[in-house]
């Protein structure tokens, strides 16, 4: 690749050329109407209906100051599927990547799984849980824990046996081996792995709050279409993109707060 | 030659007529496309307390194989290893491993990666702490306690390796060419430090090596095994007094023997 120099004002300029130039594309069309308003909302709409959605709490508008329930809503679903995902992702993972029995077990089964789209799903988990909480929870999960579980394998199934090996002759016995080897030792592919179904999550999440349910950040989304309201629909995607990168800082942050390994390898 | 030797026999607890490690008649083949390939055949030999024996060959001779099973890494396909009496079954902290590369944790510093083995070992916080703070000074390592792996040289690293398993107090140490990787003027250091940190602690050292310089420096005893065949070619005792230098007429003396046998 050819280099560019950092610090140049060209450097700086360049990654909002295009965002930029869409934006001024957008209100120019949106002045004069050439495109109409109700397929394409006027950017000054978005940021007045986004502000008031999150800071408004008169009830003014039917959306005005719903935010933080919405959002409260969505992070305990996305909670939940992802810490389920997790649970269970995690220790299989690890499991699969060190022992052949496990492996063979699982492998077959988990891919055979993976083949069903995510979003098929939906409707036997309706059937089964009924429109809330528990539907979206157990898509999240389900679709979280794919990556979780085999990023897991792979950290683990790469691991240097020599690191093992020099546990072993140190003395070190199964649990603890596994505890303060094998973990730290694929911690870079855990976090990977827990940063991708974190990342699904949300996805997830949109898709099981698409449903019917009343609140949450997919919920207002769906039934901002429902209203005709496109300005809310598209302050919904940009919040869920806020939430969903603020998550992911986060979670970097607590596995770093925790862990030497990710704070050391990672 | 004569005052060399009853020096060297002044020198310590090297007490050869009890043996640390007795290993008899080991033999090792693996299944290779259906047919078995011999790689040790029938190996028998003993280190004393406190003895410290080298064992060289070319490479395919199945020195590091040979290593591995003392390790407990692989097991034998017939024979016996007693390391104090006892039969060896499995890896164990009575026989710690130098590897040649890093194998260091990553994610853990100098005195972390140090204090790992003996941290399993003791609830004393107190004492571990101590006895971290006197490996740490005696490979010369207490300025670079807080590195991590990353952060120091290739010699460091052995350092910290060597380190982190005497600090368990082995019966045995086993050395796999700890020093191979490293730069010649580095591997001269190491070797001085492994002989001051050995005549400290008074080890049991098996090291393994294809350098024979680095065997006659080091060794109280040198097995030659042959190449191809895995079997003992020749034992040499190496009474000469340490620091060995490599002008001294013996020490020539006895590289030039090596050399005929390999």
């Amino acid at each position: 690749m050819e280099q560019l120099k950092k610090g140049s004002r060209l450097h700086a300029l360049l990654p909002w050329i295009i965002p930029g130039a869409l934006v001024l594309a957008w209100v120019m069309v949106s002045y004069t109407e050439l495109i109409p308003h109700y397929l394409l909302p006027n950017p000054l709409k978005i940021i007045k209906t986004g502000s008031a959605y999150v800071f408004d709490n008169t009830a003014n508008s039917p959306y005005a100051g719903r935010f933080l329930s919405d959002a409260r809503a969505s992070l305990t679903r996305v909670f939940f599927g992802f810490f389920c995902a997790t649970l269970f992702g995690l220790p299989l993972g690890i499991l699969s990547g060190r022992l052949a029995v496990v492996n063979r077990l699982l492998n077959t089964f988990i891919n055979g799984l993976r083949a069903v789209p995510g979003i098929t799903w939906l409707p036997l988990a309706m059937v089964w849980f009924g429109i809330g909480i528990k539907t979206t929870v157990f898509l999240v999960a389900l679709a979280a824990f794919f990556p979780i579980y085999l990023n897991a394998a792979a950290g683990a199934r790469q691991i240097n046996a020599q690191l093992l090996q020099a546990g072993a002759m140190m003395g070190v016995g199964r649990l603890r081996g596994s505890l303060s080897i094998l973990l730290p030792g694929s911690m870079p592919h855990i976090m990977t792995g827990l940063r991708l179904g974190l990342g699904i999550s949300w996805a997830y999440l949109v898709l099981g709050e698409l449903t019917g349910v009343p609140n949450g950040l997919g919920a207002v989304i769906m039934d901002a279409r429902m209203l005709g309201r496109g300005d809310m629909i598209i302050v919904g995607m940009v919040l869920i993109a806020i939430v969903g990168r603020m998550s992911d800082g986060l979670l970097v942050k607590v596995l770093r707060g925790c862990f030497k390994s990710a704070r050391r390898m990672t | 030659m004569k005052g060399v030797l009853k020096k060297e026999m002044l020198r310590t607890r090297v007490n050869p007529e009890q043996p640390a490690l007795e290993v008899v008649n080991l033999t090792k083949h693996f299944e290779i496309n259906g047919t078995a390939k011999s790689v040790l055949h029938k190996i028998t030999f003993n280190a004393g307390v406190g003895e410290m024996i080298c064992i060289t060959g070319r490479s395919g001779c199945g020195k590091t194989t040979l290593l591995n099973i003392l390790a407990g890494f692989l097991k034998p396909s017939a024979g016996t290893i007693m390391v104090n009496s006892e039969p060896v079954r499995k890896p164990g902290p009575d026989r710690c491993v130098v590897f040649q590369e890093d194998t260091l944790f990553p994610w853990l510093t100098v005195r972390e990666n140090i204090a790992f083995g003996l941290k399993g070992r003791t609830k004393n916080k107190g004492y571990l702490s101590k006895e971290v703070d006197r490996f740490l000074s005696l490979v010369g390592l207490r300025e670079f306690q807080h590195y991590l792996p990353r952060e120091i040289s290739g010699g460091m690293k052995q350092r910290v390796a060597i380190a982190r398993v005497l600090i368990l107090q082995p019966q045995v140490l086993l050395m796999d060419e700890p020093f191979a990787s490293l730069d010649y003027h580095t591997r001269r250091e190491m070797q001085d430090l492994l002989v001051t940190v050995w005549r400290e602690l008074g080890q049991t050292i098996i090291f393994v090596t294809h350098d024979l310089d680095e065997a006659i420096t080091l060794a109280d005893r040198i097995v030659v095994m042959e190449r191809g065949s895995g079997y003992i070619r020749q034992e040499l005792a190496v009474p000469l007094p340490r620091p060995r230098k490599a002008e001294q007429t013996e020490y020539l003396f006895f590289r030039r023997k090596l050399y005929e046998f390999l």
